[in-house]
């Protein structure tokens, strides 16, 4: 069918903030289906509350609405644009139940509006339990059996029906704690108790075990024709049990033959079919090992996370096709982006091997539990493309940006003085940690079958670590050889490993390297394994004897930010994408390293070419080797490009921008101080230590509180504030392991005002384009507090000290681009930290100040001066309107990692909120962030020991205090949120376990609270 | 041990020799995109004489599998591959399989980079050899196609079921067992039966299978497709499907560097579906040369538009240039196989 031209307004509805299971990879989907609206001729208005976005942008859509994504919000917008259409599969869950919402609410009807793609019929029969395992009867597909039960009876009852083992799953619980497998009545009993009594409905689900099944997945097209193609196959390395979201992932399928290959094809199309599916839709499936017995686990009937990473790994792009499928244009019509010469209905053919491996928080949260199960904890991924499956791995474990001895030794800390049978044991539960634990026993001398008992992992999976433990035994201990470099090189040794292991001397590997048959060569990724000439920029390096990649010339590199994790988030895949487009504006190519499959800078159609590598020195310099590119942009792909600098400067890259002495005077410890002094900066008084005796030297000299870190990290990672002894032995040794050889920081802790600005600069002049103040006082990471900008309570004096001051900084080292600077404004103003990069809050600061600040730092790093740029020297004039930034926190998904707010940064995305006054912005940047909507009846706040004074401010403000008791039943409905602000008490873990798994607003800094309750009528009578 | 694959442009590649390490072996070098399924691939009689390379970079993953071979031996002549999955339990391996079958191989060749040159050159003559080669050697001999087919002995059957003659140009086990699935009787029989032999098995319908090499050396076969297309319901596949069209009056070309995948789009040009279909031929029916015989093309390929099916307006004969038994590839043309026992009922 030709795309419909009765409607012209379309409507895309985004995902909101990032949380665990929702990501960044909603962002590509959402640009990529606005933009292929765009292509053809359609008006898009975007709605999406989670500003660090590239769809949030004025330029991707044609009107863009950072508005909370509820029914009232929406409801407003569609009101006043009465737009023909919405599509509501490109938001992720968000999307669809808002979707679902409006829908019930008879808006969509009344306002004539269409619902474009699949349909809602379809969404419900795929969602909904029930509907789903009817549809599932009605087509004879397999789905394993399961019962809702209520008490242990019948939970026992439908286990003997069914047989053993079985699953249980109790409802509601934190990250589905309580759940568990049984083999006999006597498990079943006491899982199934403990189940029912922590779950708060008393439900458990009760279903039949395919652990152990190999997991499949199917990323499906289907247009209203009745075209239906597989884009890709998915096999996962961890069998059926872990999320596949936390599963390691190789695609193509690896081990089903293609008779099984062509079952599961024809299963996951007879779904899809029936379902009449109009777009992309994922399947998951299971295969039982030994037999052709499959099972249907799952249909997502949207896009999803693993149709970002299909869409990577295969070139195909899903959304962007989705997108055209739901205007009503079929698969034969679309043309194939890749080759321009074939269309979008085919099934794309891989001549390589992708490895994707999930990024965990665990290195920030060690107290966190880490195993895996269905639901997902992950982060983020990575993916990693080579011609063998290991090199495959290989490369993804490299861009992992985990520990030395995971990544280049590929041995984990915490087995390596394990015995094997010990090792063994631990990996029958799925980790995080696993893959590394697995290399350890093997490298132990642990067998293929030792593993695939204790893991049900695949052999064929395991025989290619082994083959990976060997190469690496071999480099160590054997003879040198150029064939052994050549094998070692083809399973993914980088030259940094190959060095480790070998001790061979650079220019020694090098002439190793040039005595192998093949070399190191980029290949194109084109969808269609070379049979078509393909059109794509996007190329990965593997070993070969043809080199496709052509250097593009007068190009300039964008070294991205890798996987997204805590501290390090979607910020600066928007920072990157922008700085590309500054780039090709300024007449230059611009080229793009990164490894994150759920991004937009890893969308092979932003940048002139795209190197899917790790984000190593080693891949970069090859990179670099072969482009001569004019020079190296660090700025924009956070801490990770940051990192590199040193590195690539010694190999003689130009760095553009703020050059490597500027950084090394904002991020070493003593060059820093020098500057601070040399310029009279006020700053907290402190000091280093290598040792914990040092530190304690430290601290008997500047005396409590204190603010304990490691130098040189991400998002807090291992900072904390310590009023005594006790507190700051608890916290040096974990800070000194997270510091890794580096020294650790210790400062006084100031009270008072936190503020930050990122500044622009030529290196003359600074330009700041606005401070956000932080409403929880010093001592909460900044990410996590809540920001407001213009700020609130600063006088005219305090503002200018910030901008003489961040000016000042600003010149002393150069700063050519962006910096980031964070201040405390007590009785005087001061500077307590400078990034030498764009920072997380500039996307905030850019939708705010309608700045395209990232692009403008580009221009600057290229040469132009402000002046050129129109831009004043000093602090921008501030606006009318208020905006406000709040955090989001993925807490439920990670069951004991620590909730209360504290120097380490723990959440995971953020709103901005925007109104005439503070208390209206606040009110809508709540709504989003902690879910708190000031506009419902209910008024109780629940607390635990909250100080006195926060008590009497929560009472003044029309608030009823409970405080949280073991015994007392609390009706949930009449509670307006909960503040669990003290993590050293049982009774305040269990108000935290307690507000999450019912879903109650939960606030764990006394700050945040009082704030909130100050302006609590105000912001009543604006959310009213 | 090395390995020498020479093309006739000039260009070597050398790499790891595998399968019958000894054999050297000459004929034409053609890619499969086809991610699995490298079993039914290498026995699938149609890769007679070729020299058959694999994009996908592993091989040889899942072993060698029962009931999966097309049919009772490897019949490509070589196999070339990125990489040879080694064996990792006692189950036969893929190396094993070409060992028994004296079929030489070659793995750590850069087979994008040869791809290319197929793609870019056209169909294109390599030799495998254990020495590198000075001058490009055609002194291979070709196996001949036909006198080397294995034929099953003619059966007589009851006539309850359905019961199809086929004529074996080089069948795949999966068209068999196609039509055995859905209760039709198969007796297999040599191209160079007379009529009167195939009329005195009194078969509900012919079936021209698929096999190796250019349709147009098949000549002394035609008068009597045409003459089994005028009597019964009749179904080519692939070469069978060329060999239809010749009977009838068609011609046939050389495609620049073959169809050979299972990703291959065919719009069925009757009701505007789609299939996605697998294929393997380096020649196809030229459409233009249809409109002077009484054929109908059905079905063409999204891509390049080659004719991908024919139909006798008002007789039961039809031709497909896919693969519907699949085997490997997509099932999603099986009901070509229906539509032939519904034809043979008496159907449309």
């Amino acid at each position: 069918m030709p795309k419909n031209t009765t409607i012209h307004k379309i409507v895309i509805i985004g995902s909101g903030p990032i949380v665990i299971g929702q990501a960044a990879e909603f962002d590509y989907a959402g640009s990529q289906a606005c933009i292929s609206l765009q292509e053809e001729g359609y008006e898009v208005i975007l709605i999406n509350s989670n500003p660090a976005t590239i769809r949030t942008d004025t330029d991707i859509a044609d009107k863009v609405y950072l508005e909370p994504l509820t029914l009232d919000s929406v409801s407003k917008i569609l009101r006043s644009e009465l737009p023909d259409a919405i599509v509501p599969t490109m938001g992720g869950q968000t999307g669809l139940n808002l979707a679902v919402e409006l829908s019930n609410s008879g808006i969509l009807e009344e306002l004539n509006i269409a619902l474009l793609g699949t349909s809602l019929k379809t969404i419900n029969q795929a969602e909904d339990r029930e509907a789903f395992k009817d549809l599932m009867v009605e087509l004879n597909e397999p789905i394993p059996e399961s019962k809702t039960v209520y008490d242990v009876q019948s939970g026992l009852a439908f286990a003997n029906k069914i047989g053993f083992p079985v699953i249980i799953r109790p409802a509601f619980t934190l990250g589905g704690s309580g759940g568990g497998i049984a083999s006999d009545e006597a498990e079943l009993t006491t899982i199934l108790k403990e189940g029912l009594s922590l779950s708060p409905s008393t439900e458990c689900l009760v279903e039949q075990s395919i652990a152990g099944y190999k997991e499949i997945e199917f990323e499906v097209m289907r247009d209203s024709n009745g075209s239906a193609i597989i884009v890709a196959g998915m096999e996962n390395f961890d069998p059926v049990g872990v999320h596949t979201g936390d599963s390691i992932v190789f695609t193509p399928t690896q081990t089903l033959t293609d008779k099984i290959y062509q079952n599961l094809r024809d299963a996951a199309l007879k779904i899809v079919n029936a379902l009449k599916i109009e777009g992309g839709c994922n399947v998951q499936l299971a295969q039982d090992p030994n037999s052709n017995q499959y099972y249907i686990i799952e249909v997502n009937p949207r896009v999803s996370r693993s149709s970002a990473l299909a869409s990577k790994a295969t070139g195909y792009p899903i959304a962007k096709i989705a997108a055209k499928i739901a205007v009503g244009l079929n698969l034969d019509e679309i043309i194939n982006p890749i080759t321009k010469t074939t269309y979008a209905l085919f099934e794309p053919a891989l001549d390589y091997i992708v490895a994707k491996i999930p990024r965990f928080a665990f290195d920030k949260f060690p107290e966190a539990d880490n195993t895996l199960g269905t639901q997902m904890k992950a982060t983020g991924e990575v993916m990693a493309i080579g011609t063998r499956l290991e090199e495959a791995l290989l490369k993804a474990v490299q861009s992992l940006e985990v520990s030395q001895s995971e990544q280049v030794d590929l041995l984990s800390a915490s087995s390596v003085k394990k015995s094997i049978a010990e090792i063994l044991h631990d990996v029958e539960t799925p980790t995080s940690n696993r893959l590394f634990d697995l290399f350890t026993a093997i490298s132990k001398g642990a067998s293929i079958e030792q593993i695939h008992q204790a893991t049900a992992i695949d052999p064929f999976f395991i025989s290619k670590l082994v083959h990976i433990v060997n190469i690496q035994k071999k480099l160590l201990t054997g003879m040198v050889t150029a064939q052994l470099i050549l094998d070692a090189t083809k399973l993914g040794f980088n030259d940094t490993m190959i060095r480790t292991l070998t001790g061979l001397t650079e220019y020694n590997l090098l002439k190793l390297h040039e005595m192998g048959d093949q070399q190191l060569v980029y290949k194109m990724v084109d969808s269609c394994a070379a049979e078509f000439e393909g059109q794509t920029p996007y190329y990965y390096q593997t070993v070969g004897t043809e080199n496709e990649s052509i250097p593009v010339g007068n190009s300039i590199l964008v070294i991205g930010a890798g996987p997204i994790r805590i501290g390090q988030g979607v910020e600066f895949d928007y920072t990157t994408v922008h700085s590309v487009k500054a780039i090709q504006k300024a007449g230059y190519k611009a080229i793009i390293v990164n490894n994150n499959p759920e991004t937009v800078s890893t969308d092979f159609s932003i940048s002139d070419k795209l190197y899917f590598e790790p984000l190593t020195l080693d891949s970069i310099m090859n990179i670099v080797k072969l482009e001569k590119p004019l020079g190296v942009i660090v700025q924009f792909g956070g801490q990770t490009a940051i990192n590199l600098t040193q590195g690539l400067v010694n190999q003689g890259v130009k760095i553009l921008g703020t050059s490597l002495k500027g950084i090394e005077e904002t991020e070493n410890r003593h060059d820093f101080e020098d500057l601070l002094q040399k310029e009279s900066i006020k700053h907290p008084k402190g000091a280093t230590a290598t040792t914990i005796f040092e530190a304690h030297q430290i601290v008997s000299k500047l005396g409590y509180p204190l603010l304990v870190r490691p130098s040189f990290v991400l998002g807090g990672r291992g900072m904390a504030v310590v009023h005594n002894d006790f507190e700051l032995q608890k916290f040096l040794k974990p800070a000194f392991a997270a510091s890794a050889g580096q020294p650790i920081l210790i400062d006084q802790y100031i009270s008072g005002i936190e503020c930050e600005v990122d500044i622009l600069s030529d290196g003359a002049n600074v330009f700041i384009p606005g401070i956000m103040e932080q409403i929880e006082a010093s001592g909460v990471h900044s990410g996590d507090s809540i920001a407001v900008y213009p700020p609130q309570h600063l006088s005219i004096n305090q503002k200018q000290q910030i901008c003489d001051t961040a000016i000042k900084i600003g010149q002393q080292v150069h700063c050519v681009g962006m910096m980031n600077i964070q201040f405390i404004v007590a009785d005087d103003v001061y500077v307590i930290e400078v990034n030498p990069r764009a920072s997380r809050t500039v996307p905030f600061m850019s939708k705010t100040t309608h700045r395209h600040l990232a692009q403008l730092a580009t221009q600057l790093i290229l040469g132009a001066s402000l002046e050129d740029l129109a831009l004043p020297s000093g602090l921008d004039t501030e606006p009318e309107k208020t905006y406000v930034k709040a955090p989001v926190f993925s807490f439920s998904k990670l069951p004991g990692a620590p909730t209360v707010l504290s120097p380490e940064m723990k959440s995971t995305g953020e709103v901005l909120g925007s109104g005439n006054t503070f208390a209206s912005a606040l009110s809508k940047a709540l709504i989003d962030s902690y879910g708190f909507n000031p506009s419902k009846s209910a008024n109780k706040v629940l607390a635990v020991g909250i100080p006195s004074t926060l008590k009497k401010e929560i009472l003044s403000s029309g608030f009823e205090v409970s405080e949280f008791d073991f015994k007392n039943k609390i009706s949930v409905d009449q509670v307006t949120f909960a503040i669990s602000s003290k993590d050293d008490s049982e009774l305040g873990e269990e108000l935290t376990r307690f507000a999450l798994s019912h879903q109650i607003p939960l606030f764990t800094a006394n700050d945040t609270v009082s704030v909130i309750s100050k302006l609590h009528q105000k912001i009543r009578e604006v959310a009213g | 041990m090395k390995k020498y694959l020479t093309l006739e442009t000039g260009q070597v590649f050398v790499g790891t020799a595998c399968g019958d390490t000894i054999a050297e072996r000459w004929g034409e070098l053609v890619f499969t995109t086809n991610m699995t399924g490298y079993q039914e691939t290498l026995t699938d009689p149609s890769y007679t004489n070729q020299l058959v390379m694999f994009t996908y970079p592993l091989i040889g993953n899942y072993g060698v599998q029962s009931n999966t071979s097309q049919s009772e031996s490897v019949k490509a002549s070589a196999m070339i591959v990125q990489e040879l999955a080694p064996s990792i339990s006692d189950e036969p391996s893929l190396d094993h399989l070409l060992k028994m079958n004296h079929t030489p191989a070659i793995s750590e060749i850069d087979t994008r980079q040869l791809t290319k040159i197929i793609r870019q050159e056209g169909t294109i003559h390599a030799s495998l050899t254990n020495q590198p080669v000075k001058d490009f050697n055609t002194s291979f001999q070709n196996q001949t196609i036909l006198h080397d087919l294995e034929i099953k002995p003619l059966e007589s059957h009851p006539n309850k079921n359905l019961h199809v003659v086929l004529l074996d140009f080089g069948v795949k086990h999966g068209i068999i067992e196609s039509l055995e699935t859905l209760g039709v009787t198969v007796s297999v029989v040599s191209p160079s039966t007379t009529l009167t032999a195939i009329e005195a098995l009194h078969p509900d319908g012919v079936l021209l299978s698929n096999g190796p090499g250019n349709p147009t050396e098949y000549a002394n076969s035609l008068p009597l497709i045409k003459q089994l297309a005028d009597k019964y319901p009749l179904l080519g596949i692939c070469l069978g499907h060329q060999l239809l069209a010749l009977a009838e009056g068609a011609t046939t070309y050389k495609l620049p560097f073959g169809h050979r995948g299972s990703n291959h789009p065919v719009k069925n040009l009757i009701d505007g579906s789609f299939q996605m279909t697998t294929q393997n031929h380096g020649f196809a029916v030229s459409a233009a040369s249809i409109a002077d015989t009484p054929l109908e093309v059905t079905a063409s390929e999204l891509n390049d538009q080659s004719c991908e099916a024919l139909r006798l307006p008002g007789k039961p004969v039809f031709s497909v240039q896919y693969h519907p038994e699949a085997a490997p590839g997509p099932h999603d043309a099986k009901n070509v196989f229906t539509k032939f026992t519904s034809l043979m009922n008496g159907g449309h």
